[in-house]
Order: C-alpha cells, then structure tokens, then sequence
C-alpha cells in the first residue's frame, strides 16, 4: 500500500475529480441545448421510422414494415449505392486538395490573401446558385466541353449520362468544398507549435521527413475532423442532385439525401422517410466510430 | 477583445450596414406590400370595435402576376366584409418548397385556414377528409350541379371526390403548341397555314426548322420536355395526352392495375425516342425546349396558358411571335385529346373553426369571381363558362385553343399517390431517352412500380 | 547564380500555375456575376460569354423592387452574428470540456454530440418545428437563431484544436492559481483565434445559405432570410433567372469583403512557444 498518510490521499482523489467535474460542467449548456433541440427531434425521427405518417394525419404505429420495404425497395438500393460512391468519390479528393492548398497558403508570400480568396470564393456561392451555374458548364456545348473538345476531342453529354453525371456532381462538390477545408488545415497547421520544426532543422531533418513524421502527425486531429465531417455532409447531401438532376437520369443520381425528402414531402412518406434516414443514421455512425478508432488521438503523445 | 478583432468586425459591420440601407433603399415599391398588411390593422381599427373579427390565414404559391390580383380582390373582400380579417401569406419558390412549407404547417397543427394546391398534392388532403367541400349557398346555387355548371365540363374533376366538390380551381392548365411565328417565316412557312395537325406531321416540320452550326444544334423546330430539373413542365402530361390519344390510360377501370405498358404508351414512346435517335431531332441534353423558346431557337414547344406572361418577361421580341395552335394527334388516334389536365384549386381546411370556414368560402368565391383579370393579366385560366363571353377571351386568338384542347382531355388521376406516379413515368422516359432503354421494357418496369404503388398505399 | 535563377523560375511559374487554377476556381462565380448583368434570353445562350453584351444593370434594381432585399440582408446578418456569438461561446466551452477532462460518460456524450450531425434535417424539421411552435417562435428571431445556435460541428471543430494545446500550459497556470474557468477565459480562448475563426466563418455562411429551417418557420415577408429572398426569383411557373443571379450575387459580396478582412486574423497572435524545462 502507499506510504502516503491516509488524509493526504483522501484530499489528492478529491481535488483530481473536482477539476473532471469542471469537464461536466462546461460541456452541460451544450448537452441540455441538445436534448431539447436534437436529441428530443431525433428521437421522434426514431419513432417516426416505426410508422405510417403523411404529414397530414397523425403517425400510424407500423413497427418494422418500413424497414421491411427499405430492403426491398430497389430505389433505395441505387440510392444508398450513389451515396457511397459521392461520399468517398468526393472525400479523398477533398481531403487530398484542401491540405495541398492548406500547404500552400500557409505561409506567406506575396499577394497571398488576395490569391486565397480565389479559392475561398466558391464556399460562398449557396448550392442552389452553384448548381444553376454549373448547369451551363456542363451543357454539351458549353465551356468544359470546349475544352475537352480542342483537347481530347471528346464531348460528352455530361447531366444525362448514367455513368458521368455522378461524376459531374463530385466535381462540384469537390469545387465547392476545397476552400473551405483549406481554411481548417490551415487553422491546425498554425496550431503546431514551431518549436517542433526547429527541432527538427536542428536535428538536420529534409522537408519532406519533416512533412511526414512532423506535420503529418501533429494535424491528426484536424485531419480527422475534416474526414469525418467531409464523410458526413456527402452522406447527408443533396442540393446539387436535386437542382441539377433531380436525382436522374432515371434515379443515377439519386442519393439518400433526396430520396428522404422526396419521401417526406413530395409522396408524403415521411414514416418511410425517417426509416432510411435512421438506417443511414446508423451507417455513418458506423464509419464515424470506425474512424475514430482507427486514428487515435486522445491518446497521442505529443498532447 | 483585441482591438484588431474589434476594428474587423467594425469595419464589417459599417459594411454590411452601408449595403443593405442601400438596399433597402433602392426598393421603395418594395415597402408597398408592407404597408398593405401594416394598414390592415388601421383599416379594421376604423369600424365598430366591438366587432369580433374572423381572421384568417390564406396561403398561396409564389407567382408575381397572380399576387397583385389576389391581394387586389382581398382587399376588396375585406372593405366588403368588415368583420372579416385575411392574412395573405406567400409561400416563396417553386411547388415543390410550398408544398414543403405547407405540409410542415399541417404536420405542426399551423395550418392556414385557405390555401392554393396544386392536384398532384391534395390526393390525401382529398381521401382522408381534412378539407371541407365546397358549399353552393355561399355562392347562391341551390345544388352543387348548378355551381358545376357554370365550369366548363371536366375542368372540375379534378378536385372531386365520392361526388362531392372541394375546391373552386384558382387555374386549371393543359399544354397546347407555342410556335414562334418568325421562326417559321424564317423556314419559308406560314406557322398558320404550315402548324403541325399531327404527330407525324412534326417530323418534318423539325427537319425543316433544324439548323446545325460546326455540329452543334442551334435551332430545334420542336423539342419535348423530358423531366430535366430546370423543366417547367411535365413531359407525363405531355406523353399521356398523346398515349391517350392512342386509347392508353394509366390506370385500369377500377383502378387497382395500371396500363402504362400497353401498345398504346410503346408506341408514344418510341414516337419520341426515335424524335432523339433516329429523327436526331431533340434531345435531353441541350437546353430545355422552353427555355430554348424564349431564346429564339426552339420554334414549338408544348406549355399551359401561364406561359406566355413568362415569355414576356425574359424576351419581349419572342412574345411577339407567339401563336398558339392545338395539341397534335396521332394520324391514327381513336379519340381526341390534349396533354393531361391538372389545376390548382382554392381549398378550404375543415380543421378551421365553422366561422373560419365560412369565411374562407366566402373569400374563395371573391377571389374565383373575377376570371377575366386572371386570364388577362395573369394568363391563368379559371375555366368558368361565362369566360368565353369576355372582351379579353374574344380578342385573343390563342386562348380558345386552351379552352379547346381542354376538350376531352382527362385529368392526371387524382390518386393519393399521383406525385410519385408522376416520377415513375418521368423516369421510365428517362431511361428511354438517355440510355435509349427499349420502350417496352422501360414501360413494363414502371407499370410493376405503379402497380406496387397501387397495392401499397 | 543559376541555381538561383533557376529557383526563381519554380517559384514564378509555380506562382503563376497557383494563379490560373485559382483563376478556374473563381470561373462559375464569375460567370454568375456576368449572368447577373445580362438579358435574359441570353443567361443560357451557349457558346457562353463571358462578357455581358448589352449590359444590363436593371437586373439588379428590378430584383430590389420586386423583394425588399435590404430588409432580408439585415435580417440574415442579425442572425448569423447572433447564432456565431452563441455558437463559438459555447462549442468553445464544450470543446475544452470534452478534451482535456475525464469525466465519467464524456465519451459516450461526445458521441451522442456526434450523433446530432447524422441524421438529415428533414426528418427532424418536423419535431423542431413543433417545437419552435410550441414556444411561440414562429416568425420570431428567436425562431431562427435559437434552434441553429449550436452544432456538433462546432463542439467537434473546438475539441480537435483544444486536443493539441500542450496539456502543460493548463498546468502551469493551474500553479499559478487560475481556476479551471479562468483557464478557460485566460489561456484557452486566447490560443484559438484560427480555428475560432475558421467556426465563425462557417457557421456564419451556413446559416446565410440556410433554406429548408426558413423556409418553414417565417411566414412573414419581414422575417424571411436572404436565403428565402432568392427563391422569390424562382415562381411555380419559371424562374427569373437574371434577378436570380442578381440577388445572388448582391448575397455573395458581403461575405467575401468579410473573409478579405478576418484573413488577417489567421495569422496566430503570440505564438506560446519555448516551454521552459
């Protein structure tokens, strides 16, 4: 047993938990916020997926036939496939673009923010807007295929492909999203203390290993925050397929996102609407945990 | 605060500031409707103040010319009933964002207590009674027969359910042949003389009003609408119409099957895929034909009467040379048709208190009693009998071939389910126009999915 | 000398390489702005122009006559401030909360925090809205900034950034004698002027785009956001796309003028650096 005197000990546990409880304290505004306002609507949801409800007439206690239907529904199906393939088709060139521009704007030079705020600018535009305009770059005779044409010779018709229209979403996506996660690399590329590079130059460390066993490691948490974020909103997204596709042709970019609100509020479906997103709810909690657990950082040293 | 952060945001704010008094101060027409519901209040102050008000709430879509009519004739209505208050709410953007707002509204018991819809949407509201039908004394008719008979045949049918009536149609639409009478002359024809009778008339017609430019498709004589987001009509109406012209219906007698994937719809359907494949003539990638009219190089598209005002707006010198003429046949159609009808109707909440509802009734009957105003500057069509007599109506050669067309022409089926029917067609013409799917196949694939839709409700 | 040269030579053309995709970048939105100043039969007109011809500046002062545009502006912007205020406050507070204490269950309320993000709007909206109703902010300012004025973004966005504060500066100035809210207000706040920034940012832009919770909630002309204000443009019969891209664009400026000035703020103040021993 410690040779500690038995007060002493009593008073040490005492004061190491009081400062936790701090913890609890600030993090309570935020918590009963929550409650009313997420937990409490996000729990009716829950309940919602057990149930017929058109909007118009209180919700009919169903149990699990939505989820019955879900797995058969062959639109939900495409669906959930489109989502996958926008969510990581979009995520690791975001993720890859907006740290190699984070790297970039990082450091000063001249005209820089003048500079930046070309590739801020597309953050801004709502995606409403966005999707009108990308709708003429995309036109077979617009400006994208121009170039295309002078330099490959192709021009395709890029909305009404099953297989390209997808791909022209994740492009505009990944237009509009870049700047903004620049924004956040940057935020965490400053937060890593200097001294740690004047280590490493004292040390006679190359850029590049510097980059990898310095930088790279230091922005874990940013990067996580962007992937997960990033991996989240392309789960929920559909701005850009409904007002440049409607989800078509033909459901081939339909994505869960606007299967939910078609559901809920064009077919009055909204029991069936709660069901895929509790289904979907549950999805990128999966991938979310995963991540998490996969990089660690509440536990890495240097913190 | 550092006072770096400080002076930011001051500067930020002044910004901001200076721009929206700018703003605000460009507008001043735009304070007017403020002022109308601001002297509302001053305006009912002036009468007995023991007076009880009935107020109620009247939501309709987002359409300019409508909006300066609707709020004309509820003033009108409010200096004629004193004990009655309106509050006229507009849901902005498209129908797909009113029917939003308005279906969050029911679901959160903040329903109005009036409201336009359009058919496609008021199916449940229809079947499971949560609007009151509408009451023939208020407007002096002994039986509802009497009120229908001051409507054009059929145009009510779409707002009818079991026999009973529950809606007075605030415009009922039904796409006929736009044609742009300078691009015809262009082409050596006469758009009066040379206007398509018949599908198969079209063909040529497009081939002769084609032109090409370095491989690019700069004027089309004729295009369908094919369910792109930015289109402003319903290529089902459109294809159903012609379907029907076949003797193709949606759904069965007793509508528990659907028909989509008889000859009839094969034959529509191929009709216009061979337009994109074989003819070259259209196709869904370019410009939506009814933007592309309103530029100048598309020379017909199909569109309701609410078109034209449109048109006028964003190119005046096409406006000019609009001529209407009436839906094409199939040489070999079994009946006449038009595209499919739909409408929006002025429906009554029967969740409203009783004085409530009379009130609406009585404000739906002001605001239907004046077609003429709608028609003329509004373009929107109340099919009431009595239109045909007016100045505006007589003088305007393209508005009886609306009136015409409507002739025989069904609804869209009032369905609980008509919206999500709708996206079933919208996409098995997808399939066949993108991925040139053969029609028959991508008919028999939306007749299983309106058939589970059916089945399912 | 050559080396020198020839180090110079990257670095233009690499500067010049940054500027043209910046250029690309920037092209939809300038074509926005130029289809803001066009006639309307021509904002689809392809080959696109670039350059408007004629120039039509009425686009913008018929779209201020048709919706009260001022009016939207500084409603959206009273409640942007308002809703960033609360947002970095808190998300802040929280954020220290959840990184750097260990309290029972603090995991598991991450998560649940987490969570608030996974599950999309529309099947919420409805709840909130009965909610809000319910507490007789409908049409209300509180309506609109009350519901948005906290996110797991930024709860999540604080808590990764306040993960990489050396846990030794907390005690230092525990040493020192500051209590756990004064290390808070002293120590924390202070070190996170980029990601407060990069927070302010976005939850200002999201709320300024935001249209589905506006949507629903404002009944009244007055109250409704700019967001709103655009889908004016957009009627059940066809949208007026030139008063579109106009009032698009007049909703665009304020908030690169905003990002122009808070560049600076990126810059870290007093860097803590040389912990002594």
């Amino acid at each position: 047993m410690s040779a500690a005197l038995p007060s002493q000990k009593h008073s040490r546990w005492n004061i190491y938990t009081r400062r936790q409880l701090w913890g609890l304290v600030f993090v309570l505004p935020v918590m009963i916020f929550f409650a009313i306002f997420a937990f409490y609507p996000m729990i009716s949801a829950f309940y919602y997926s057990l149930t017929d409800y058109n909007l118009i007439s209180p919700p009919v206690f169903v149990g699990l036939k939505g989820y019955e239907r879900m797995l058969q529904d062959e639109r939900f199906l495409i669906a959930l496939k489109n989502t996958f393939v926008y969510a990581f088709g979009s995520t690791l060139p975001i993720w890859l673009i907006s740290l190699g521009l984070a790297l970039v704007f990082v450091r000063d030079f001249r005209g820089r923010n003048l500079v930046r705020v070309l590739y801020f600018a597309p953050v801004i535009v709502s995606g409403v807007v966005v999707s009108m305009v990308w709708r003429v770059i995309y036109h077979p005779y617009g400006p994208l295929n121009a170039v295309l044409g002078s330099l490959l010779g192709i021009a395709p018709t890029w909305l009404t492909s099953r297989s390209l229209a997808p791909l022209a979403i994740i492009g505009i996506n990944v237009w509009q999203s870049v700047g903004f996660y620049m924004i956040i690399f940057i935020a965490g590329l400053q937060e890593i203390p200097q001294e740690f590079y004047d280590a490493a130059k004292v040390d006679g460390a190359s850029p590049r290993q510097t980059f990898w066993h310095i930088t790279l490691p230091l922005l874990k948490p940013t990067s996580l925050f962007v992937l997960v974020i990033t991996l989240i909103n392309c789960f929920q997204a559909f701005t850009y397929q409904y007002v440049m596709t409607k989800g078509g042709p033909s459901d081939a970019t339909n994505v869960i996102g606007l299967y939910v609100y078609q559901s809920a509020f064009q077919y009055l479906r909204m029991g069936y609407a709660a069901t895929i997103s509790v289904t979907l709810f549950v999805i990128i909690m999966g991938l979310t945990l995963l991540q998490l657990r996969l990089v660690r950082t509440e536990e890495a040293g240097y913190a | 605060m550092s006072p770096h952060i400080r002076s930011t945001i001051l500067i930020f704010i002044s910004t901001l500031a200076v721009f929206s008094l700018l703003l605000a101060a460009c507008a001043p027409q735009a304070t007017q409707p403020a002022a109308t519901e601001v002297t509302q209040p001053e305006a009912t102050e002036a009468p007995a103040p023991s007076a009880e008000k009935t107020k109620i709430v009247f939501w309709s879509h987002d359409f300019p010319p409508r909006e300066k009519l609707d709020r004309q004739f509820m003033d009108k209505f409010m200096a004629d009933n004193p004990t009655i208050e309106v509050e006229y709410v507009l849901g902005p953007g498209d129908d797909v964002q009113y029917i939003t707002k308005l279906m969050t509204a029911f679901a959160g018991n903040e329903a109005p207590d009036c409201f336009n819809l359009l058919t496609f949407s008021s199916g449940p509201l229809l079947s499971q009674g949560l609007v009151a039908p509408v009451d023939p004394s208020i407007y002096g008719f002994t039986s509802l027969e009497e009120l229908e008979k001051t409507y054009i045949i059929g145009t009510l049918e779409g707002f009818k359910h079991d026999g009973k009536l529950y809606a007075i149609p605030s415009e009922v639409s039904i796409y006929s042949l736009f044609a742009n009478k300078q691009l015809f002359a262009d082409a050596g024809l006469d758009v009066e003389v040379d206007y398509p009778k018949t599908w198969e008339d079209m063909v040529p017609l497009g081939q002769k009003m084609n032109k090409e430019e370095n491989g690019q498709l700069v004027q089309r004589g004729f295009d369908f609408t094919y369910g792109m987001a930015d289109d402003l009509t319903s290529p089902v109406l459109s294809f159903a119409g012609m379907a029907y012209q076949l003797g193709g219906v949606i759904l069965n007698e007793d509508g528990t099957e659907s028909l989509v994937n008889t000859e009839p719809w094969v034959k529509t359907f191929q009709f216009i895929q061979d337009w994109v494949y074989k003819e070259k003539l259209g196709n869904p990638a370019l410009t939506v034909s009814l933007v592309g009219y309103y530029e100048g190089t598309v020379a017909q598209v199909l569109s309701g009467s609410w078109y034209s005002s449109y048109v006028k707006e964003q190119n005046p010198a096409v406006f000019d040379q609009i001529v209407v003429k009436p839906f094409p046949q199939f040489k070999d159609a079994v009946q006449k048709s038009g595209a499919l009808m739909y409408a929006y109707g002025l429906f009554t909440n029967a969740s409203s208190s009783p004085e409530e509802q009379k009130a609406c009734q009585m404000l739906i009957k002001e605001m239907s009693d004046h077609p003429e105003d709608y028609l003329r500057d509004a373009g929107l069509l109340q099919s009431r009998v009595d239109l045909q007599d007016t100045q505006t109506f007589k003088t305007d050669p393209n508005l009886p071939v609306f009136l015409k067309d409507m002739e025989g022409s069904p609804y869209f089926p009032a369905h609980p389910k008509a919206f999500e029917m709708l996206d079933v067609l919208t996409r098995a013409l997808q399939r066949a126009v993108t991925e040139q799917q053969d029609p028959q196949e991508s008919l028999d694939a939306a007749k299983a999915e309106i058939d589970a839709l059916l089945q399912n409700p | 000398m050559l080396e020198k040269i020839g180090r110079g030579f990257l670095k233009l053309s690499s500067y010049t390489l940054l500027i043209f995709c910046g250029l690309l970048m920037i092209f939809p939105v300038l074509w926005m702005l130029s289809s803001s100043l066009k006639m309307p039969d021509k904002i689809f007109s392809v080959p696109v122009q670039l350059i408007p011809n004629p120039v039509r500046f009425e686009n913008y002062t018929e779209a201020i006559e048709l919706a009260p545009l001022g009016r939207y502006f500084l409603n959206s912007i009273f409640v942007g401030f308002a809703i960033t205020a609360i947002s970095l406050f808190f998300s802040t507070l929280a954020g220290f909360g959840f990184s750097k204490y260990r309290f029972w269950g603090s995991k598991a309320l991450f998560i649940a925090v987490l969570s608030t993000l996974m599950i999309p709007f529309q099947v919420i909206m409805i709840p909130l809205f009965v909610i809000v109703r319910n507490f007789g902010w409908l049409n209300e300012y509180a309506g609109l900034i009350i519901p948005a004025a906290i996110s797991g973004f930024g709860v999540f966005l604080m808590r990764q950034f306040i993960l990489s504060i050396p846990d030794e500066l907390l005690d230092a100035a525990r040493i020192d004698g500051a209590s756990e809210p004064g290390i808070f207000w002293y120590v924390i706040l202070p070190l996170c002027k980029p990601p407060l920034t990069a927070l302010g940012i976005f939850t200002f832009l999201d709320n300024w785009n935001n249209l589905l919770w506006p949507l629903i909630v404002v009944t009244k002309v007055e109250m409704r956001t700019i967001a709103l204000g655009l889908t004016e443009y957009q009627t059940v019969h066809g949208t007026s796309y030139h008063y579109l891209m106009a009032a698009a664009t007049l909703a665009t400026i304020p908030i690169l003028i905003l990002f122009v000035f808070l560049q600076r703020q990126f810059i870290r103040g007093v860097l803590i650096s040389g912990m002594k021993g």
